[in-house]
């Protein structure tokens, strides 16, 4: 029996993909004790059971309450360690009835009313990866909320190609687990197949498993392990140079017995306020220490280093990203590459007209000239920039005028935005994958960014709504990573692909932001009040029961004096109707948005600084090295250009 | 050789200070016209509470028999702006409609039906919304004053300034009526 101050673990059924109900969900859990609403939204989609809480029972109650009133399958479990450990398997028998399996010490007979549940898991870590693969490729190309989790079918293939175990545990009549066996493939005699039996070690470790599941019905299969975030669950990556074999299977040995005590204690229900005391098998004394380390791997996932910004629920899902008529700009830069290499290759084929040409360039400096007067653009550019910033005003969004506009303030979210890799609720964020080329250079092969999903700027007088689509965004938060190597979303890691990785960029919700840009009107012109007047004066006439209300002689005829009367009715009923919707909060907002302005040579700047002198002293710094190239290059064109001309 | 050479970096760095020079140029045309801008940006603003005045009148008539004296004010100053002269007309007639409006909602307090009426409340908003506005436009403005001043004091954009008679302007300043201190009294009568 555990106290109810004992710790507790609550623990939910993931589900595949977001929704509004869940974002629901979240709002109202977030003002429960110990809980994370960031953390939250993690662990609520995915694969199988995910540890949402943690904390007293007393005190996960509530939140399992709500889970449950939800329609949710939660369990509030106490934290313990594993009484029953599988031992390993050394052969089987497989007859009509049922299957027999023989470990050292004794054999466990599996028939049709065994209750069971199976763990098939892999020790190695790169099914983790696969799925991370699979989650992030859906995030970057679907938009986090339409992105599934890998299918039963193909995790199952994928297990099994990696470095599978397959723990099996029968559960007594009361639920409770009996017996525990492992399998590990090619570690046990499987004669006992007949016909069945395969030279694979993994085949035959399938062939067990379908007989199981032909067997055992109904039974309890989880291929979860490794992707199901539960303390003391973690899968180490398989190295050479660190052991993670032992520390795996005992995390398959955690693992099995959580899914084990969630069977016999069954899903929590809303009605059971009272503490149930369940008769239970002698256990182990549990050490502080161990309640403590499985606490610690709680706790080990850290929220966010930053003040969490005000949680806010029932945003809309973000729009979806236009196809964009043009390439992009990694694509430019591929053409570009091309082009260039097909003209150095030809150049090498056949040097005959192009070689005078560029001879006589490089004899002659004009080739250093045009590098120089590159460069001095350049140097120009962002001194322009600079000055650009330095002499625009900071506006207020109360009183923002149209044109072009500075503005501070914070950034809030529009749409429910979340970073493709770590997860965040942003406003911004920019994801580029780069693959290693032969000569060991990253080279960048795609990119995203949430252009199209504009968001809010929050200053002390209201907010305005912004627009980052073509903007130079300057994003301060980065994450790096390698493909199959897991950054913030779960604690743990997998064989990692050295030649592929990603660099995510985001502005998080709440961050401070400069933005320099055009402000421009959001919606249509409205329409003027006389207009209005007339419009429905207009419809007036052509409604004749309406036009009855003001006979006030009743002859049937609208006369010039009634005439009148009705259009100063009409006049004042619009006005109110105008001046009410003016009045509701929120009718105002959005009439101006700030986008990229028209005029090409304006900027549209957006930058996570909290100091604008920051951003000018950065672009001061940015033109020094132009000027430097642009002089050097000068200088060197002069020499050359005086040889040639033969002035010395 | 020497000689070309320094004679072509010397025509380099002529070039550098030329574009240089067009670009302190460009940008205090820039805000030059920014400041332009940025009043007239204010000017919108009275114009739209300008605007809103006859319905408030129109509300207001309704219900406050008894203060023909403070609506009168009200449509004089409004008229008052309309035929302002010249610049400082303008703002002289702005500040007095400010008063007389101030005036006007001031008497309201008296008139709990009044204050109730959705219509009411919808302009008053609207106006003290404008209100709100106008005062930071007026902030904007002076903030592009001082950035143009700054910039036209300053090494080197001063040369720059003075070769092209680029001279200051005043900032916005308001009547010093408005800066003494608000008695409030607590008698009603």
């Amino acid at each position: 029996m555990t106290s109810s101050k004992h710790p507790h673990l609550l623990i939910v059924e993931s589900v595949a993909a977001g929704s509004r109900e869940l974002d629901t969900l979240i709002a109202e859990l977030a003002g429960q004790p110990g809980f994370d609403p960031y953390l939250a939204r993690q662990r609520l989609i995915g694969r199988g059971p995910n540890l949402l809480a943690e904390g007293s029972k007393e005190l996960l109650r509530p939140s399992a309450n709500i889970l449950v009133r939800r329609g949710w399958r939660c369990w509030v479990l106490p934290v313990e360690a594993p009484r029953l450990v599988p031992t390993r398997l050394r052969s089987l028998h497989l007859d009509d009835a049922g299957l027999t399996l023989f470990t050292a010490e004794k054999q466990i007979r599996i028939q049709r009313d065994s209750r069971l549940v199976a763990v098939l898991g892999d020790l190695s870590g790169s099914v983790i990866g696969k799925a991370l693969k699979h989650l992030m490729a859906q995030n970057v190309y679907s938009g986090v909320d339409r992105a599934r989790p890998i299918g039963d079918d193909e995790l199952q293939q994928a297990i099994l190609r990696a470095r599978p175990v397959l723990d099996l545990y029968l559960l007594d009549e009361e639920g409770e687990p009996g017996d525990a066996v492992r399998l590990l493939p090619g570690r046990f005699d499987p004669r006992g197949l007949g016909e069945s039996m395969s030279l694979s070690a993994a085949r035959n470790l399938q062939v067990v498993l379908d007989q199981v599941r032909q067997i055992v019905e109904p039974r309890i299969l989880s291929l979860d392990f490794g992707l199901a975030v539960l303390p003391g669950c973690q899968v180490e990556k398989a190295a050479e140079e660190i052991p993670w074999e032992r520390p795996n299977l005992n995390s398959l040995s955690r693992f099995g017995w959580l899914l084990c005590r969630m069977q016999a204690c069954g899903p929590h229900k809303q009605a059971d306020t009272a503490e149930t005391v369940r008769p239970q098998p002698p256990s182990l004394p549990l050490q502080p220490a161990a309640v403590q380390d499985l606490l610690g791997e709680i706790r080990g996932e850290s929220p966010p280093k930053d003040p969490l910004p005000e949680h806010r629920s029932g945003l809309p899902q973000p729009p979806a990203c236009p196809r964009t008529q043009g390439l992009s700009r990694p694509q430019w830069w591929s053409m570009g590459s091309a082009l260039l290499g097909l003209g150095v290759f030809l150049l090498l084929v056949n040097p005959g007209p192009l070689r005078p040409v560029a001879g006589y360039a490089l004899r002659t400096g004009l080739l250093q000239a045009t590098l120089g007067a590159v460069c001095l653009w350049w140097g120009f550019h962002f001194l322009r920039l600079k000055r650009r910033v330095e002499n625009t005003p900071t506006s207020k969004t109360r009183s923002l005028a149209l044109g072009l506009v500075e503005v501070h303030g914070r950034a809030r979210r529009k749409y429910a935005l979340v970073s493709p890799m770590s997860q965040q609720p942003c406003v911004y964020y920019r994801l580029r994958r780069f693959r290693r080329d032969r000569n060991n250079r990253w080279k960048l092969s795609s990119s995203s960014d949430s252009g199209h999903v504009p968001f809010y700027l929050e200053d002390n007088t209201g907010r305005v709504l912004v627009d980052p689509a073509r903007a130079s965004v300057r994003p301060r938060s980065r994450q790096e990573g390698f493909s199959g190597q897991q950054i913030l979303m779960l604690e743990r890691s997998s064989p990692v692909d050295r030649d592929q990785k990603w660099i995510e960029e985001i502005i998080a919700e709440g961050r401070f932001l400069y933005i320099l840009g055009h402000a421009t009107e959001n919606r249509a012109p409205r329409i003027s009040l006389r207009e209005r007047v007339v419009e429905a004066l207009r419809e007036l006439k052509t409604d004749p029961v309406a036009m009855q209300q003001y006979d006030l002689n009743g002859d049937g005829q609208i006369c010039e004096q009634e005439w009148s009367a009705a259009r100063k009715h009409v006049e004042e009923q619009l006005l109110h109707q105008s001046l009410r919707q003016e009045s509701r909060p929120g009718t105002s907002r959005d009439r101006v948005v700030i986008v990229h302005p028209k005029h090409r040579s304006l900027p549209f700047i957006i930058a996570e600084t909290a100091s604008e002198a920051h951003l000018t002293r950065s672009y001061g710094l940015y033109s020094l090295p132009f000027f430097a190239v642009a002089l050097f290059a000068v200088a060197w064109a002069l020499l050359i250009l005086v040889e040639y001309l033969g002035l010395n | 050789m020497a000689l070309w050479i320094l004679l072509g970096i010397f025509l380099f760095v002529l070039l550098v200070v030329v574009i240089y020079a067009t670009t302190i140029y460009n940008g205090l045309v820039n805000l030059r016209n920014n400041i332009e801008k940025s009043w007239s940006n204010i000017d919108v603003l009275l114009k739209q509470r300008f605007d809103e005045l006859p319905k408030l009148i129109k509300v207001c008539e309704g219900y406050m028999q008894h203060e023909q004296k403070t609506l009168e004010a009200v449509i004089k100053a409004r008229s008052m702006v309309q035929n302002a002269q010249g610049e400082q007309d303008s703002l002289q007639a702005q500040n007095l409609l400010t008063d007389t409006l101030r005036s006007l909602f001031m008497v309201v307090e008296r008139y709990p039906d009044l204050k109730a009426d959705s219509a009411f409340l919808g302009l008053s908003r609207r106006i003290s919304e404008l209100e709100d506005m106008i005062a930071d436009r007026r902030e904007y403005y002076n903030d592009s004053v001082t950035i143009y001043n700054i910039r036209i004091e300053q090494i080197p954009d001063v040369l720059v300034a003075r070769l092209f008679n680029f001279t200051d302007r005043p900032l916005w300043r308001i009547d010093a009526a408005h800066r003494q201190d608000v008695t409030v009294n607590f008698q009603h009568t």
